[in-house]
């Protein structure tokens, strides 16, 4: 052993091979985010997920086929859009899809692979923060128009489902950057997030109105009301614009967290 | 090692124990792998303590018992861990916070890593991406052919043995080339022969001018691989060097046995006068030795045995454990 650099490397692989820097290929973020959707959609937890999400449909559809709902009948669609998808189904699935995407890769060993790769860290948080975001969405936006649609929710016309589809995609992507974040700052995100869901926006926000403002769903409520009745203003809900902001600001906090947090992961206490 | 005259073979590794007063922290010119001063401590705990070391071309063997410290000197190197103190560099930049490292660096670590699901050529190919090389098929199949795993290369890694998957890690490591490889208990799980072919893959890579660092608690593996050896006791580098001359010493260290047999106290009486024994014990039906020349005592007990007309029953070295081993080295 000597101080002295290796010479004279003799590469195993061939030259074509090695590295370089011009080299042009398939984005890392696109390969890095195919593997992790393919990773979540492999496990049990999202064809539970995807279930779920057909449930509002499925109950929506049963209720207008009996006949008992009819476009007025907001307590229906309330039950339905509020109490199921936009409480419980949207921060389930922002929950699971946020804090699998890196954090339980971070906890079982497979993210090791990644991170000692020569790639910029946020390269890494845009990737999963695609597929969270994505998967997210798609859970639950098309669920949430298809449901308003057969509720008639707003009325005659496709505001109410355009409204509801929009209103939950926005809350799908700040619950899944947030918690994403959150599963990077500990390794008890899924606990944490549901005391925020439960406790933070279940009981407090309704309480208090100044929590609002640090409310995801009331983002969610917010953005799909201005849509849904444009033109009027709702004194229980944020605003749009208001609720966009919102929702920018979240997103932004969070991604920037998750950048710094990356940079500086360091592998838990090693037990050799 | 050493060659900065900082690290001595024998003795305290670190520049500041060694001269009294801490010596400035100058990294060594052109050196691939180093360790100046490190330190990593997790609260109260000190996990490595200090340790310095230079690392060329070749293989080399970090070996100390479980809980040495011989992984978090891994994660530190490969830049998954923050040293509390001192400098961890790779060919002179700091692994800590700096992706650009990993162009010249594979680790792999001992955790499974790899997603089941996906085959071995896929795991390659996956790293190969990763690296932005330009013909990621190309150097996957090549990977996946240095560690001898083409037939399996399109069987899913949930699928493969132990030993199996440790090649498929090994595949992703060095899809790239690297010119520094560190190895995480890399021989745990195999069998006789899949270790075997791993350590002649780990020598042909040295052979081919990379540096090669493993770790491990098992004294043959490092023996049998490795021409040089850290070993690393209670977080501090108890010895560097050559191994041969590590293992003289291990070997000429002070030694136990434990006899049994037919007339204790007659074996006792005639071991007793010889030179390569300091000291006999009768205690409970066993008789204690003590030797300060292993092979003389070997070649000695027959023939004292014999000429006393004794039977030896059983004989148990007692103290070799690796810990007691390298607890004699930190004594040194």
């Amino acid at each position: 052993m000597t101080g002295a650099p290796p010479s004279g490397l003799a590469p195993a692989l061939p030259p074509a091979s090695r590295p370089t820097a011009a080299s042009g290929r398939r984005s890392v973020i696109l390969t890095i985010a195919a593997l992790t959707a393919r990773s979540l959609l492999s496990r049990r937890r999202s064809l539970l997920l995807a279930l779920l999400a057909t449930l509002p449909v499925a109950v929506a559809a049963l209720v207008r086929l009996s006949g008992r709902a009819g476009i007025d009948d907001e307590a229906v669609a309330t039950a339905i859009m509020d109490r199921l998808i936009v409480t419980t189904l949207l921060p389930i699935v922002g929950l699971v899809f946020g804090t699998a995407v890196l954090g339980a890769e971070l906890e079982d060993g497979t993210a090791i692979f990644l991170l000692i790769k020569p790639i910029a860290r946020w390269r890494i948080v845009v990737a999963k923060l695609l597929v969270a975001v994505g998967l997210s969405i798609v859970f639950v936006a098309p669920a949430s128009f298809v449901a308003a649609a057969i509720l008639q929710v707003g009325g005659p016309g496709w505001s109410g489902a355009i409204g509801a589809a929009v209103g939950t995609a926005v809350g799908a992507t700040v619950y899944a950057t947030v918690f994403f974040a959150l599963s990077l700052v500990t390794g008890r995100a899924l606990a944490f997030g549901l005391i925020y869901v439960l406790v933070w926006e279940g009981v407090l926000a309704g309480l208090l109105a100044g929590i609002r403002a640090l409310s995801i769903r009331q983002y969610t409520l917010g953005i799909t009301d201005a849509i849904t009745h444009p033109g009027v203003t709702n004194p229980n809900l944020l605003d749009l614009p208001a609720a966009l902001v919102l929702s920018g600001v979240s997103i932004v906090i969070a991604a920037v967290i998750a950048v710094r947090r990356l940079s500086s992961y360091q592998i838990g206490q090693a037990d050799d | 090692m050493s060659g900065n005259g900082r690290v001595p073979l024998w003795g305290p590794a670190s520049g500041a124990g060694w001269s009294g007063a801490p010596a400035p922290r100058v990294p060594t010119p052109g050196a691939a792998v180093e360790l100046l001063g490190a330190s990593r401590w997790y609260g109260n705990v000190v996990a490595v303590n200090d340790i310095s070391f230079v690392l060329g071309g070749g293989v080399t063997g970090l070996l100390g018992p479980n809980g040495a410290g011989k992984s978090t000197i891994l994660h530190m190197l490969a830049g998954l861990l923050q040293p509390s103190d001192g400098l961890v560099n790779i060919h002179g930049a700091p692994s800590w916070r700096n992706p650009t490292v990993y162009r010249d660096v594979g680790l792999v670590p001992e955790r499974e890593s790899v997603h089941s699901f996906l085959t071995g050529f896929e795991f390659a190919q996956l790293n190969a991406r990763l690296q932005r090389l330009p013909d990621p098929d190309g150097a996957a199949r090549h990977a996946i052919e240095m560690v001898g795993l083409t037939e399996a290369a399109d069987r899913a890694v949930g699928t493969y043995s132990k030993g199996m998957r440790q090649r498929a890690k090994i595949a992703g490591a060095l899809v790239h080339d690297p010119s520094i490889l560190l190895l995480d208990e890399p021989f745990n799980g195999m069998d006789p022969r899949q270790r075997l072919q791993m350590m002649e893959l780990l020598g042909r890579m040295a052979e081919a001018g990379r540096v090669i660092l493993f770790s491990s608690h098992i004294l043959e593996e490092v023996e049998r691989l490795a021409q040089n050896v850290l070993v690393i006791v209670s977080g501090r580098l108890a010895a560097a060097g050559d191994f041969r001359e590590i293992r003289r010493l291990m070997t000429d260290r002070p030694h136990t046995f434990t006899l049994r047999s037919s007339d204790d106290r007659r074996l006792a009486a005639a071991l007793v006068g010889h030179p390569s024994v300091f000291g006999v014990q009768l205690d409970g039906g066993r008789l204690a030795v003590r030797t300060s020349d292993y092979a003389g005592f070997a070649r000695a007990l027959p023939v004292i045995a014999r000429a006393g007309e004794v039977s030896i029953w059983e004989l148990r070295p007692t103290d070799e454990d690796l810990e007691s081993v390298f607890g004699y080295l930190v004594q040194r």
